[in-house]
């Protein structure tokens, strides 16, 4: 997944290695990103939200992440924690109870206009403490998500999803998309540099706003041409095909489905039972 | 919508070469062209979520990141291709692979509902949806369908909550984003369009 960075910055990005968790089919961890999303919307007690977070901590563990992207998974951890401390401590209701203490006012409900409008914004430290525990259902998906990417390389993902009979046209558009990710980018530095160069462009939005018509109308360029290259390949006549990569489940896939089931049978109990 | 490709045809000289096919159904040209505009929207959806952060700090994020850019995109990859179904093939493209790679997996169902709705009003207005009038009916439909399902489905599921009071004045603000989006996506398909056939 070198293929999906930006600038310099790398983003989550497949990582090789050796460990079980590499060695699982990518359809496994599909599986568990699945899981772990719905379980993630449903889950409503902190306390299992917790274990939900450290359970999808353990495959990560294990693939052993390197220093680079440790760091990058702890910078969106903070992001996260920031973002939804902050916001909660600012938009938090509870819907029963009594109102939490307030530590202090952006808006009191006595200013003229938006006072009213709003009925007052406060920071309080209950929807601080509510907007934190919620930062943990967003980091168990973001885990889960990170598990897959980084252990699994695109063609492999792409394999699984064609296991999981997605139409061939459709996997065609996926794999096609992910191709041309690197060329946008590319595509996006040589324009971006052009306009720098005549001066245009020292704002970033308008680099932004210069770059999208000429970034769009060079990639559709290159479409028509890479069309007719497929066309000449017979693209589309064979209805059975044959594929380089294939996927298969192993033992290690029947282990992490027997401990995917039991876990998300547990915390689904746990969280019926109150 | 069918996801049958075009059949091989010979192509003799440059008049002949119809590009974008007029069939109801996608072309192989069609299908490259909404893999490209697929690979622009991962690129804006993954700025997008590392920016997400900051996003919910800064007020003006969600509109800047979830509806301006990701719109511009997704109607100048509709009002290219101009066949129903496009606007869902590119959703579902860039949401399976930009959203769950920056972890954010629940940005699925905002994308893909936004396809659909785009997808539907070129289905229900037909030809006149290339045009500024019928673009902006479509365009509002995408900017209170995306606040909406940010706000309840998308945030709700995280269990992050917010007031009517924030939801309330966030839909006339994400139409200032949505409608000059769709607008400069028209323009940018219009473009590529003669790009195609020249």
């Amino acid at each position: 997944m070198r293929l999906l960075r930006l600038g310099d910055d790398p983003i989550f990005q497949f990582v090789d290695g050796d460990t079980a968790v590499h060695r699982l089919d990518p359809r496994t961890k599909i599986l568990w990103l699945g899981i772990v999303t719905v379980l993630a919307v449903f889950i409503h007690r902190p306390d299992l939200l917790l274990t939900l977070f450290f359970l999808t901590l353990v495959p990560l563990a294990i693939s052993r992440v390197p220093m680079y992207q440790l760091r990058l998974i702890l910078f969106f951890y903070a992001f996260i924690f920031i973002g939804t401390t902050i916001s909660q401590g600012f938009f938090y209701q509870p819907l029963t109870g009594p109102p939490p203490d307030v530590l202090f006012w952006i808006i009191s409900p006595d200013m003229p206009f938006l006072g009213a409008f709003t009925g007052g914004v406060s920071f309080t430290l209950q929807g601080a403490l509510y907007g934190f525990i919620q930062g943990f259902r967003i980091l168990s998906m973001l885990n889960a998500s990170v598990t897959l990417v980084m252990t699994t390389p695109v063609n492999r993902i792409m394999a699984g999803l064609r296991e999981l009979r997605l139409p061939f046209t459709f996997m065609f558009m996926l794999t096609t998309a992910v191709r041309f990710v690197p060329t946008i980018i590319e595509e996006y530095r040589t324009i971006a540099n052009a306009l720098k160069v005549r001066g245009v462009a020292k704002n970033p939005l308008r680099l932004v706003q210069y770059s999208m018509s000429p970034l769009i109308l060079n990639s559709v360029r290159r479409c028509s041409q890479l069309a007719l290259a497929a066309e000449s390949r017979a693209f589309g006549s064979l209805a059975d095909r044959t594929y380089y990569t294939s996927v298969k489940f192993g033992t290690g896939d029947r282990v992490s489905w027997i401990c995917i089931g039991i876990s998300s049978v547990l915390l689904v109990w746990l969280s019926l039972a109150g | 919508m069918s996801l049958r490709t075009d059949p091989i045809t010979t192509r003799s000289s440059q008049e002949n070469r119809i590009i974008i096919s007029p069939k109801p159904y996608f072309s192989t040209t069609d299908i490259i062209v909404i893999s490209m505009f697929g690979a622009l929207g991962i690129v804006i959806g993954i700025l997008g979520n590392v920016l997400h952060g900051v996003s919910g700090l800064l007020f003006i994020g969600p509109f800047l990141l979830h509806t301006l850019l990701p719109g511009i995109v997704v109607f100048a990859c509709a009002a290219t291709v101009r066949k129903a179904g496009t606007a869902t093939m590119y959703s579902l493209i860039v949401s399976l692979i930009a959203m769950p790679l920056m972890g954010a997996p629940l940005f699925i169902v905002m994308y893909v509902a936004q396809g659909l709705l785009i997808d539907g009003f070129t289905l229900a207005i037909k030809d006149r949806m290339w045009s500024r009038w019928g673009i902006i009916p479509a365009a509002t439909v995408y900017g209170i369908a995306g606040i909406l399902i940010l706000y309840y489905v998308v945030l709700g599921a995280s269990g992050l909550v917010f007031p009517e009071w924030v939801v309330i004045p966030s839909i006339p603000l994400n139409l200032v984003f949505a409608i000059p989006a769709a607008l400069v996506g028209l323009k940018i398909g219009q473009r590529a369009i003669t790009t195609l056939g020249g």
